[in-house]
């Protein structure tokens, strides 16, 4: 990957396309602080994460980031209220904050109901939507969806899409990776990869749906 | 992450595969039980011993003869009544008895076919002061008696049951008939005393002289003996017998014109000898036993070697959402602490149960102290330390993309 050149304003719903191979998943990992770029800078809410020392990164991952990923990513032995506060755990959240703040991350994806469930009770758009819950339940900067509606079926892909297009009209960052265009349309921007090189950025026409 | 949380998820985790956590504990378990069993007995036969020497007073003295090489001996070396009269005056001793000590003898029993050893100590008048047996019926060994070297015998009662099948008042004043090589003499019961050893003596039937107690004069008349075994007195001052101690051995050394032939032991040093003894054997033991803790740990580090790579995605998740390398190393450590703190636990539980029955068919005590139980916590959750931090270690520096990718 060289060359790229990538700017996301707060309050953008940027997807992000491209072949596998493309260095879309580089970018992600970039972007979610889980590598840094070998030359290159990526400055994240005012912060350059290439010259933040690992130690930070996990800090950083924690308050500023929001991961919601293809396979879901729950831990299997946990209730989706306790995976939800899992991320506020290691932010140190006293328990009472730590529980109101995690059913109102499940409210607000529209899981109130299920908060006791554990995964494996769950359907696949529901495990989504706790993962989601998971992810901005920090209040972070940006949430970064890898495939978040790979391993769905249409109606669910649906549902996940509303919900991030909710969030972000409530001010959320969005930035998503998918290969698959009628998701994309969904967003307000596509920026398309090829060869590890950005090869077009432009906004999405007319706003469907 | 909070503490309790990490706790209480370890907790789940743990639980969460029964079978696998019990054959991982089981290594520290068996560590951990025999540790405590075998202290426990060793403690038990310490206890023992210390009641033995509480039954005999605290303070007392025991003058005796060198065991040197018999060349250096002469008969004018042995104790004799001289030097128990010449001890009787000194100032700082509260009793003082000389006694004779025969094993050789047997005694009938009542059941006319049988007969068995007869452990006699012929005393002083100031021996049951010095001993302070249990008097149950009848009067101990009297200055009179010794005057008049009278027959007559002090009993326990063990030996009263064996002798007339029964123990109770009227056995004082009835005959109990002892056999030497000069042929069979009878003494008259004056006193029967509580055996303190009964319980133990009961496991064993006759194998137990039946010991008992009479008149120095009458002892060395039977025995044709004008020596003494030992000397026993007791202190007044019960925490400074050195001085006394030294002060009788130059005396009976001037007196046989001899030099460092002569011992003066006080109770606690013989008992301090005898625990030191007891406690390396039982040290030496626990830390054969202790080497299996080595190999349970090694199986805990084994085990979480393994938990770690299987929940390598688990590891990824939680870095992605901002664990950091300390959360999860601290938390598989925790996994392993608990892992050896429970198998610590049920080990206390079933060393107490083993040392119980071990002490029971050995007929001896079982003593668990509270030390031994806190020794055996704190090492069972140091194993857990020592031997989680390694996996831990591994677990906290996965490259969390790589974590996430694991299948």
């Amino acid at each position: 990957m060289a060359g790229v050149d990538l700017w996301v304003k707060p309050g953008e719903f940027v997807s992000i396309m491209g072949s596998s191979g493309s260095g879309k998943s580089t970018m992600m990992n970039i972007l979610g602080c889980l590598d840094k770029p070998t030359r290159g800078s990526y400055i994240l809410d005012g912060i350059d994460i290439s010259k933040t020392p690992d130690k930070k990164l996990s800090e950083i991952r924690n308050k500023k980031i929001g991961f919601v990923f293809q396979s879901f990513n729950l831990l299997p032995k946990m209730s989706a209220l306790e995976n939800v506060e899992l991320p506020m755990l290691y932010a140190g959240v006293e328990k009472t904050a730590r529980r109101k703040r995690a059913m109102e991350a499940l409210e607000r994806v529209g899981l109130a109901e299920r908060v006791k469930h554990k995964p494996n009770e769950m359907s696949g758009g529901q495990r989504q939507r706790v993962a989601i819950a998971r992810a901005l339940v920090n209040d972070p900067a940006v949430i970064l969806a890898d495939e978040p509606t790979g391993n769905l079926d249409s109606k669910s892909t649906f549902e996940i899409i509303d919900i991030f297009r909710r969030l972000n009209e409530e001010g959320s960052t969005i930035v998503m990776v998918t290969h698959e265009p009628d998701v994309a349309a969904y967003t307000k921007r596509i920026v398309t990869f090829k060869d590890g090189r950005k090869i077009s950025d432009e906004p999405v026409k007319g706003g469907n749906a | 992450m909070h503490l309790t949380e990490n706790i209480k998820s370890a907790f789940n985790n743990v639980l969460g595969n029964k079978m696998r956590t019990f054959l991982t504990m089981l290594g520290i378990i068996i560590g951990i039980a025999s540790v405590i069993a075998i202290t426990s007995i060793g403690n038990g036969s310490q206890k023992q011993i210390e009641d033995q020497f509480d039954d005999l007073g605290v303070g007392r003295m025991t003058v005796s003869l060198r065991n040197n090489s018999p060349r250096n001996m002469y008969t004018s070396d042995a104790l004799t009544l001289d030097d128990y009269e010449l001890l009787k005056n000194q100032s700082g001793i509260k009793y003082i008895s000389p006694t004779y000590q025969a094993n050789y003898y047997s005694v009938k029993l009542f059941d006319p076919k049988e007969t068995n050893t007869a452990q006699i100590t012929g005393v002083g008048a100031d021996y049951y002061d010095i001993m302070a047996p249990e008097l149950l019926y009848g009067e101990y060994i009297s200055q009179e008696n010794i005057d008049s070297k009278s027959k007559v015998v002090v009993i326990t009662d063990t030996t009263a049951q064996k002798v007339f099948g029964y123990c109770d008042e009227s056995v004082v004043g009835q005959q109990i008939s002892i056999k030497s090589w000069k042929g069979s003499q009878k003494y008259t019961v004056t006193g029967i005393v509580k055996n303190p050893n009964a319980e133990a003596e009961m496991q064993y039937e006759n194998e137990y002289p039946e010991s008992m107690v009479m008149p120095i004069s009458t002892a060395q008349r039977l025995f044709g003996q004008k020596t003494l075994t030992n000397i026993t007195l007791v202190a007044e001052d019960p925490d400074n017998t050195d001085a006394l101690s030294e002060k009788i051995v130059a005396m009976l050394d001037n007196f046989h014109n001899t030099s460092d032939k002569y011992s003066c032991e006080s109770t606690t040093e013989q008992l301090e000898a005898m625990n030191e003894v007891t406690g390396t054997v039982t040290l030496l033991i626990s830390s054969v036993a202790a080497i299996s803790l080595i190999v349970g740990g090694i199986g805990v580090m084994n085990i979480m070697m393994v938990t770690v790579t299987e929940r390598t995605r688990e590891i990824g998740i939680r870095k992605s959402i901002g664990a950091k390398n300390s959360d999860i190393m601290f938390q598989f450590v925790v996994e392993a602490i608990i892992l050896t703190f429970m198998g610590g636990i049920l080990g206390i539980v079933f060393g107490f149960i083993a040392g119980l029955a071990a002490g029971k068919i050995m007929g001896m005590e079982s003593v668990v102290s509270i030390n031994s139980i806190i020794i055996a916590v704190v090492i069972s959750s140091a194993i857990g330390i020592i031997f989680g931090v390694y996996p831990a270690r591994k677990a906290a520096l996965l490259d969390p993309i790589e974590a996430l990718r694991y299948e």
